[in-house]
């Protein structure tokens, strides 16, 4: 074919802009695709997920449609936390208030990966006829004003006690620091470290009707010198001054009649009762005129923030103590139930469950039983903190004696704690020379990194992908021996032992001797 | 002439390779293609008479599930050892199945086999016999729960 000179510029320019069209629709296909894992996972909620939560999402996905939010609200917000939802009520839009009845709160924490604090809550606010979603930020505390005396009304410290409550459920944060003295008691006190408790939600008065805590609240002052404030009269050796102050509760719907609690008005606001933010509740308030007194949540909060007792999430060697104190509860129950196992070839296995007896809290190891010559299934309960297996071998010249974790093992503890909802901190086996333990640093972390890890989020085909990375890992170390092999196993599907990715860290002590360190990649 | 086929190269190339980059890529893979959204598995599922497959082939039932699955594998137990088969419907997302299908004894696979079940042959798996089944929609046990032996 011969062409002219224009006519083959007019050609090979085609060729080229045809060829950057196609590149660009590419990219843009993969930018597409990259949207959709956000909002996959945004829109993922536990097999346990309430009916009432469900119908929120459902309604926030056809929000998210029409308006396309969901990726620039986990850009400054992060992630739902779906099974750390509140509910204020009854859940079913019934009257029970005393007051303004017919109404339901719903309060749904948002959360980054890699963060360690609560940075925001969706209120959704059901009523009979209507249901009104506005976006809550601790910064904007202030607003709903210092007052205490009606309780009616949502005030400062009610916010501050939502937030504590989702840092206590997510981090298991229990102490903060508090600046702003308006919040409890006023008065002059210095910053102080201040204890929330949260009582068990089984001891609730009259839960099947509301969902309520008493909360508590303790400061500890401790004074260097004489410069205790007037109020604090305990303060009479200041040079020794440690002084306690309590202040105590109903949260979250109230006590006794029920007219106590959440009723989401902050001060000047216009909305008249509601936070009227229905509209574009997912927009960023700080990119716009807030209006109606709401105070724009866009600085940093510094008024209070929670201490991260990293020293005992984080610090190895305390681990390491905790292990080797929580592993002796058992006394000698797992070296003779390993001999036993040994026996028949017939795994055993327990759980260490926390006993409460008057103000007195004990951990138990209960349930001892056998499974068979590869696998057992603890009995586990909402008061089950850590398991206990066998990895016998059968013999002396058997190749798997002192099989450390294998990939079904570490499936087991993320479906006990992440999807059955139990509170496992630790899995442990006993080896022949060896007892190893995973102890679990961050359930979020542990959920995302296997759920990414294995690439579904089907249960048995995580336990597969799990199986068969650990199996890749091994067959990598052709020198090892079958110990040292399945180590290598478990450090790959643990990030190598990276809790800040795996959310787990897995430790190995002698079992002559016990002492817990970390496993070293 | 020799311009001409070096354009017409040139263009080949883009094409497979802006194709190849995005088949790669896991970003690629279609979350919401057919096999990946399930919209009547479970009830086609639970319609089929499930205990009389017990003491069956696998294949029996196989042969009978939705063929609409996106994912058919082995249930791993130990190193190198399975408790049985399982098919899926779905990948992600709030509307996800599965079927795992226990085998108590094997006859046809030899264990253990300490290589990823990616390798295990499936075409054996099918002609073990089928000891119990147990249904799971959104990773919510439906069918065959509770029983301490199948875990």
């Amino acid at each position: 074919m011969l062409y002219s000179s224009k006519s083959r510029f007019v050609y090979f320019t085609s060729l080229i802009l045809f060829s950057i069209t196609l590149v660009f629709f590419n990219c843009r296909r993969h930018e597409d695709i990259q949207f959709d894992k956000v909002t996959h996972r945004f829109f993922y909620l536990p097999s346990n997920t309430s009916n009432i939560v469900k119908n929120i999402a459902q309604s926030i996905y056809v929000q998210n449609q029409q308006n396309s939010f969901v990726r620039d609200l986990v850009r400054r917000v992060g992630y739902p936390v779906w099974n750390k939802v509140i509910i204020n009520g009854s859940g079913s839009n019934s009257s029970y208030r005393n007051t303004g009845g017919g109404v339901d709160f719903i309060f749904i924490p948002f959360t980054n990966d890699n963060g360690t604090m609560v940075n925001s809550a969706l209120v959704v606010e059901m009523t009979a006829s209507d249901t009104l979603y506005s976006m809550l930020y601790p910064q904007e505390f202030p607003n709903f004003g210092f007052s205490y005396v009606d309780t009616s009304k949502t005030s400062a410290r009610d916010v501050f006690l939502l937030f504590a409550r989702f840092q206590n459920l997510i981090y298991g944060t229990k102490e903060y620091w508090i600046k702003d003295n308006r919040l409890f008691g006023g008065g002059s006190r210095p910053p102080s470290k201040a204890n929330v408790q949260f009582n068990d939600p089984t001891n609730c008065i009259n839960c099947s009707v509301f969902q309520m805590e008493w909360w508590e609240i303790c400061f500890t002052y401790s004074g260097s010198n004489c410069n205790c404030p007037a109020e604090w009269d305990q303060c009479d050796l200041c040079s020794i001054c440690a002084v306690t102050q309590c202040w105590s509760g109903w949260t979250f719907g109230g006590g006794g009649g029920g007219d106590d609690g959440w009723g989401y008005e902050p001060e000047g606001s216009t909305g008249g009762g509601g936070s009227g933010q229905t509209s574009n509740w997912w927009s960023d308030p700080c990119e716009e005129d807030a209006g109606g007194g709401r105070v724009e949540p866009c600085g940093t909060l510094s008024e209070w923030s929670p201490i991260l007792d990293t020293s005992d999430v984080l610090n190895d060697s305390i681990i390491g103590q905790r292990l080797k104190r929580l592993y002796q509860k058992a006394g000698g129950m797992p070296d003779s139930l390993f001999q036993a196992a040994l026996q028949d070839d017939t795994e055993r296995t327990f759980t260490f469950v926390t006993s409460i007896s008057g103000s007195i809290s004990d951990t138990v190891p209960m349930w001892a039983k056998s499974g068979t010559s590869l696998s057992s299934s603890p009995t586990l309960t909402a008061n089950s903190i850590a398991i206990w297996h066998t990895h016998q071998d059968d013999g002396p010249t058997d190749p798997y004696k002192n099989q450390s974790f294998d990939g079904p093992d570490h499936f087991k503890l993320f479906k006990n704690r992440i999807i059955d909802g139990y509170p496992i901190q630790v899995s442990f086996i006993t080896t022949r020379d060896y007892v190893y333990a995973v102890i679990i640093t961050n359930p979020i972390k542990f959920q995302s990194y296997i759920t990414t890890l294995a690439g579904t989020n089907i249960l048995t085909r995580i336990e597969e992908k799990l199986n068969n990375a650990h199996i890749d890992a091994m067959d990598l170390c052709t020198a090892c021996s079958f110990q040292a092999k399945t180590e290598k196993g478990i450090l790959a599907i643990t990030a190598n032992n990276n809790s800040e990715i795996s959310g787990v860290k897995v430790f190995r002590s002698p079992r002559n001797n016990l002492n817990f360190t970390l496993l070293s990649p | 002439m020799n311009n001409d086929k070096t354009w017409k190269l040139f263009f080949i190339v883009i094409l497979c390779g802006s194709t190849l980059f995005c088949v790669k890529g896991q970003a690629c893979e279609p979350f919401n293609s057919p096999n990946n959204v399930d919209t009547s598995a479970v009830p086609q599922i639970l319609a089929l008479p499930l205990s009389s497959y017990i003491g069956k082939p696998v294949d029996s039932l196989f042969l009978q599930l939705p063929s609409n699955y996106s994912y058919r594998g082995f249930m791993p137990v130990s190193i190198g050892y399975a408790k049985g088969v399982y098919q899926a419907y779905g990948n992600y997302g709030s509307n996800i199945s599965h079927v795992e299908i226990f085998i108590d004894n094997f006859q046809y696979l030899s264990f253990p086999n300490r290589t990823p079940t990616t390798t295990w042959s499936m075409t054996l798996a099918k002609l073990e016999t089928i000891s119990f089944i147990k249904v799971y929609s959104n990773n919510v046990c439906i069918y065959g729960c509770n029983n301490p032996n199948y875990y």
